[in-house]
């Protein structure tokens, strides 16, 4: 297995290589390039443009702005923002920990509920308390997240006032920071929850009528160690696998979360830069995301091989 | 059945312990408390990309009022000195003309102070002319700086600026001053130390931003007015919270005090709370029905002024925007001194006037409805970008409007970092768009012949030669009375050849806390903040 | 005379499957719904009586009442007129980016499982590669660069969602290069393509039929979302996305606008889903819940 994760980890380079390349060639398609907003103004010439182009290197190849721009940033430079003449490492270093503590949070809250409830509807499977699990996993799964997330501010924060609306809080006073973290956790996690919990039921469901199980039933185990000790490892194997994949899903509803309750994360950036066409404040985020989810799958790879004995590995 | 009452019991449990969190931390008082009356909290749009007032190109940047120069335009567009005694003009002697050249005369107030203490002078204007006219600093704008001669400094506080020729927006020069004793020798673009946290006159420094959550503002310890007790906040957290819905949800919530760009449509919820006030106020600014003169949808004149009959401003106004706005009629609003009420006064909304014109281009209604010509239908594109819900309203009203007179627009919406590239190229037949413009009038970079773009801001790709010698002569006339002359003139004749149709004048809204007062607003890009040194809380 | 069996024996199957699906009872209702939405938005025109961007100055966001049933909106426009034709616009998005999603990933899928080599190398190396991308910001970045037409709207959406099925394709054309009767048929002289259009394929119909169908909410939910972001479909034209965007700034005042849109993204969600998971019942007898 060693062997096999080594081979994995020496894969994910050309696969962040590829990424480098696919983000690098979709900014380059922009109409009118990285300098598109100054189009908008008279005031600055075409001399104006043309010096800019070169300072920015902007006036070589193509593909030798991109070796460029890949050997600087594989050694920490990732550019300096063209909107406000900052260092993109340091924006990025700046908002890095918001969001990791917002999606750290959220799958937290996403694992506890999704495992405890699908698990329980797994066991008593066709009961109340099933349906009703299963319908507000629908209902997760349904609901657009900006929609909730609105909703729910109304509720929680305008009419009964229990709850900060919006930003970060103040960052010495963790209490406050949980606060202001509660709802945007909240509604982050509403999506993943409502999915894993339907695929750790679907899992719990099929390892439940296993051979092994049924004669760990009849050697006379009580049901809570029948599920616990020997059900629940194999169960969450595809749940497993299914969270590293929808750390991408994550991502994505960070970004709509974080414009939400105006949470200083790297989505709220990413809009930003999306706004101001900063080509390497956008770029950076892109590599830094696809990074995570990268070493996430990896991550969930190595999770599988311990939970699931019955995996082998070529 | 014991193991499942022992889930039962445990997820219970779980469920206790969770609630038991939740109230524990929402108990624990944060910063949610109301803060003291010296210091205010605003909700912002937008976080600024940098201070230096000069290379930015948000307006957010300057709505915080940490920079400023020699004069300010007030709420009535009047120039007011902030660092100098008074404003030059011909009747004061600080203007000097010959022929075909100017002198402009500048004095600095005495004993000014940086904000790090050290003395005002006249080596800053010197040295803040000589970094804007330096092509290796990228700026927002370069307007006004190459016309200038030359800089002299007699004395400390004695500026004089010789100018190449009659420039009579001299006023809009030294908008903002840059301190020499920080910024020599530093690269601009790239220096932080003064991008993030610049030394200045005004009556606010930044004393601490966190990158996308706030930046916290206080009273400039060497600020002029400060024996007047100005600035009266003596701390400003203007925190960055990009949707509109939120911020107005944290100001009824009482989270902030003040609540930036309101959503049109809410003001008047807004207004309806008895502890909240919005404060509305005109803006030099406009929406414009623009016809790209290059198409050919549109090279006929009468089609043109069937739009501008058929389209009903009042109904738009009073309906759409709930009265807050005003019906326009030329290119330039009423707080300007060379606005010409005469002008565009001819098209009154007449539906039958708009048919006959159209009936006289040679388009007669098709079957179903839409006007044809030699079996083509009349079917043309209106741009606009994206991002202001009202400006979208009103664009799918004029749509319903023309389709009345049987003209078919199809509306094209982009997202502005495309928008620009698109309105330059001239792709569209037509436009609806907005400009917002200082208070010294000017209609050369959107109507004169050599400012079609890249040169200059004539979308409209209006070449008209006699007009363009009237607006040149009316921006280099400095005696106002004959500079109106002409720039009346000017309006007529955009009235006549009409290649924009302006709908109505902009109105600017802040929603605050009742209790707040001296926030006026601003008409031009000065911003709102301009005159943040005097907002106070009452009781 | 052996394909003669064959048919018979797809036939069965077909009906087992049916009657695997009609047993679930929330699938039932997901198709129910899904017909009556997809029935009602292309109907649309005929069970509204007012064009869906006919302003009304006069009567603007009214509330529900015996002449608009679902209230009107900001502009005096028809709110139930705009619901069913937004639902021809989000349905057909919808279906229509699920739909390239599947043809682009089965095509990708397909080439990947049977030349293998090479080929698949490169081609589960590009699917990676996207994958590793997160979805949303990607085509946030991709919306802001392009014209904002609903086409552009559906192959966006389609670039970030082909990419399971692709997977789908290709691992089960897998088992199948292994198989014998593909020796026999190109024994026969069949070309490699109607090698995998007629035998390799038809295996993995199940799945990607599944998979498309979830898709279909996925895709909805993203327009809707490029909506509230401003980069989704434009004005006038109505889309349950672009009509909670606009309903959002008054939400305490006229509470119906943003209601009603949000009710049909989440019932066309919410049968989509079921749907879904009956058919993944019913088609696939690996996968049992």
């Amino acid at each position: 297995m060693g062997t096999y994760l080594l081979r994995r980890l020496l894969g994910s380079i050309p696969l962040m290589v590829g990424v480098s390349i696919l983000v690098f060639g979709i900014l380059q398609a922009m109409p009118g390039g990285p300098l598109a907003v100054y189009l908008d103004n008279p005031f600055i010439t075409g001399k104006d443009i043309a010096l800019l182009k070169h300072q920015l290197g902007l006036d070589q190849p193509v593909h030798m702005q991109y070796l460029k721009w890949f050997e600087a940033f594989l050694t920490g430079q990732w550019g300096i923002s063209y909107s406000s003449g900052e260092p993109v490492a340091k924006l990025i270093r700046a908002r890095l920990p918001a969001t990791v503590l917002l999606m750290g949070t959220a799958f937290v809250i996403a694992t506890i509920v999704s495992v405890t409830t699908g698990v329980y509807s797994a066991v008593r499977h066709y009961s109340a308390f099933d349906y009703t699990v299963t319908a507000f996993s629908f209902l997760g799964i349904s609901m657009p997240v900006f929609w909730f997330g609105l909703m729910l501010q109304l509720l929680l924060a305008v009419h009964l006032r229990w709850l900060p609306v919006a930003g970060f809080g103040d960052a010495a006073n963790i209490a406050d920071v949980a606060r202001h973290l509660i709802m945007p956790a909240m509604v982050l996690s509403l999506l993943s929850a409502g999915r894993w919990s339907r695929y750790t039921r679907a899992g719990v469901l099929e390892v439940l009528s296993q051979d092994y199980v049924r004669t760990a039933r009849a050697k006379g185990l009580p049901e809570r160690a029948v599920i616990f000790r020997h059900a629940l490892r194999t169960s969450l194997t595809p749940v497993v696998t299914i969270m590293a994949l929808d750390l991408a899903g994550l991502f994505s509803g960070a970004v709509v979360t974080e414009t939400v309750f105006a949470w200083p994360g790297m989505g709220s950036l990413l809009i930003q830069s999306v706004t101001k066409v900063d080509y390497p404040a956008i770029l950076a985020i892109l590599m830094v995301s696809s990074f995570a989810i990268v070493l996430a799958n990896l991550l969930a790879d190595l999770a599988y091989s311990v939970l699931d004995p019955r995996i082998v590995y070529r | 059945m014991s193991g499942s009452h022992a889930r039962g019991r445990w997820f219970s449990v779980l469920l206790a312990v969770a609630v038991t969190a939740m109230l524990v931390t929402m108990g624990v008082p944060g910063v949610v408390g109301a803060p003291r009356d010296d210091e205010v909290v605003v909700a912002f749009d937008k976080e600024p990309d940098t201070l230096n007032p000069y290379s930015t190109n948000t307006l957010s940047a300057k709505e915080l009022n940490v920079v400023e120069g020699f004069h300010v335009t007030n709420d009535n567009m009047q120039h007011v000195p902030r660092i100098v005694q008074r404003v030059p003009s011909l009747t004061n002697a600080g203007l000097t003309m010959t022929a075909g050249k100017m002198t402009v005369t500048w004095r600095l107030k005495p004993d000014l102070k940086w904000s790090d203490g050290k003395p005002v002078t006249s080596a800053d204007a010197e040295f803040t002319y000589k970094t804007m006219t330096d092509p290796t600093f990228r700026v927002d704008s370069r307007a006004g700086w190459p016309v200038i001669e030359s800089v002299r400094t007699p004395d400390p506080l004695t500026v004089v600026v010789a100018f190449k020729e009659h420039y009579a927006a001299y006023r809009d020069l030294f908008r903002y001053l840059l301190p020499k004793h920080v910024l020599e020798g530093k690269d601009l673009n790239t220096f932080s130390e003064y991008n993030r946290s610049p030394v200045t006159t005004a009556p606010f420094v930044v004393q601490q931003w966190v990158p996308g959550q706030f930046i916290v503002l206080v009273a400039n310890p060497h600020y002029r007015g400060a024996a007047q007790g100005l600035p009266r906040f003596k701390k400003m957290t203007w925190r960055f919270v990009p949707d509109a819905n939120t911020r107005m949800n944290m100001l009824k919530a009482g989270e902030v005090q003040i609540a930036w760009a309101v959503p049109f449509d809410q003001i008047k919820a807004l207004q309806a709370i008895s502890r909240l006030k919005v404060v509305v106020h005109p803006l030099n600014a406009w929406m414009h029905f623009d016809f790209n003169l290059r198409k050919p949808m549109f090279q006929d004149v009468r089609m043109r002024q069937a739009v501008a009959y058929a389209i009903d401003k009042e109904a738009i106004v009073s309906q759409v925007l709930g009265g807050l706005g005003k019906p326009a009629g030329p290119p330039m609003t009423p707080l300007s001194w060379a606005y010409n009420p005469n002008a565009y006064s001819q098209y009154k909304f007449d539906l039958a006037k708009a048919r006959q014109l159209v009936a006289e281009a040679g388009w007669r209604p098709g079957p179903d409805g839409i006007l044809q010509r030699d079996g083509r239908p009349f079917t043309f594109d209106n741009c606009h970008n994206i991002g202001d819900a009202t400006q979208e309203r009103v664009q799918q009203v004029i749509q319903a409007m023309l389709r009345q007179i049987g003209m078919n627009m199809e509306i094209r919406n982009f997202s502005p970092t495309v928008y620009g590239g698109i309105r330059f190229r001239g792709e569209c037949d037509t436009l609806f768009h907005r400009w917002i413009v200082p208070a010294t009038p000017v209609l050369s970079i959107f109507y004169a012949a050599d400012a079609t773009p890249p040169n200059g801001l004539n979308q409209v790709f209006y070449i008209n030669a006699e007009i363009t010698e009237i607006i040149k002569e009316a921006e280099g006339t400095v005696d106002q009375p004959k500079a109106k002359a002409l720039f009346w003139r000017a309006q007529e004749i955009l009235a006549r050849d009409l290649p924009t149709i302006p709908i109505y004048y902009l109105v600017g809204a802040q929603a605050t806390t009742a209790r707040l007062s001296g926030l006026v607003g601003n008409p031009t890009n000065d911003g709102d903040g301009w005159n943040s040194e005097v907002w106070k809380l009452g009781p | 005379m052996k394909a003669h069996v064959a048919v018979t024996i797809t036939s069965s199957l077909y009906a087992d499957a049916w009657r695997r699906f009609a047993r679930h009872r929330l699938a039932l209702a997901g198709l129910v719904v899904v017909l009556i939405l997809g029935g009602a938005s292309v109907a649309a025109p005929l069970l509204t009586r007012f064009a869906p961007n006919a302003l009304d100055l006069g009567n603007m966001g009214s509330a529900p009442s015996r002449v608009h049933w679902f209230g009107t909106d900001d502009l005096g426009r028809d709110e139930f007129s705009r619901s069913l034709h937004a639902g021809r616009v989000s349905l057909s998005i919808g279906i229509l980016s699920a739909s390239a999603a599947a043809l682009i990933g089965t095509t990708v899928g397909a080439f990947a499982g049977y030349y293998g080599g090479i080929v698949e190398s490169a081609l589960m190396r590009l699917v990676d590669v996207v994958l590793s991308v997160p979805p949303l910001p990607l085509v946030i970045v991709l919306s802001a660069i392009t014209k904002p037409t609903p086409l552009i709207l559906i192959l966006i959406i389609a670039g970030i969602g082909w990419m399971g099925t692709a997977r789908l394709v290709r691992s089960s054309l897998l088992t199948i290069r292994e198989g014998e009767y593909v020796e026999a048929a190109r024994a026969m002289g069949c070309s490699s393509l109607r090698i995998i259009i007629r035998h390799a394929l038809p295996n993995c119909l199940a799945p990607v039929i599944v998979a498309g169908t979830l898709a279909v909410g996925n895709a909805i939910i993203t327009e809707s979302v490029l909506s509230y972001l401003g980069v989704g479909v434009q004005p006038p034209t109505a889309t349950w996305g672009n009509m909670l965007k606009n309903a959002q700034s008054t939400m305490t005042t006229r509470p119906w606008l943003a209601i009603f849109p949000g009710l049909f993204i989440m019932l066309s969600l919410l049968s989509v889903n079921a749907l879904g998971d009956g058919l993944r019942d019913a088609l696939d007898v690996r996968l049992k819940t």
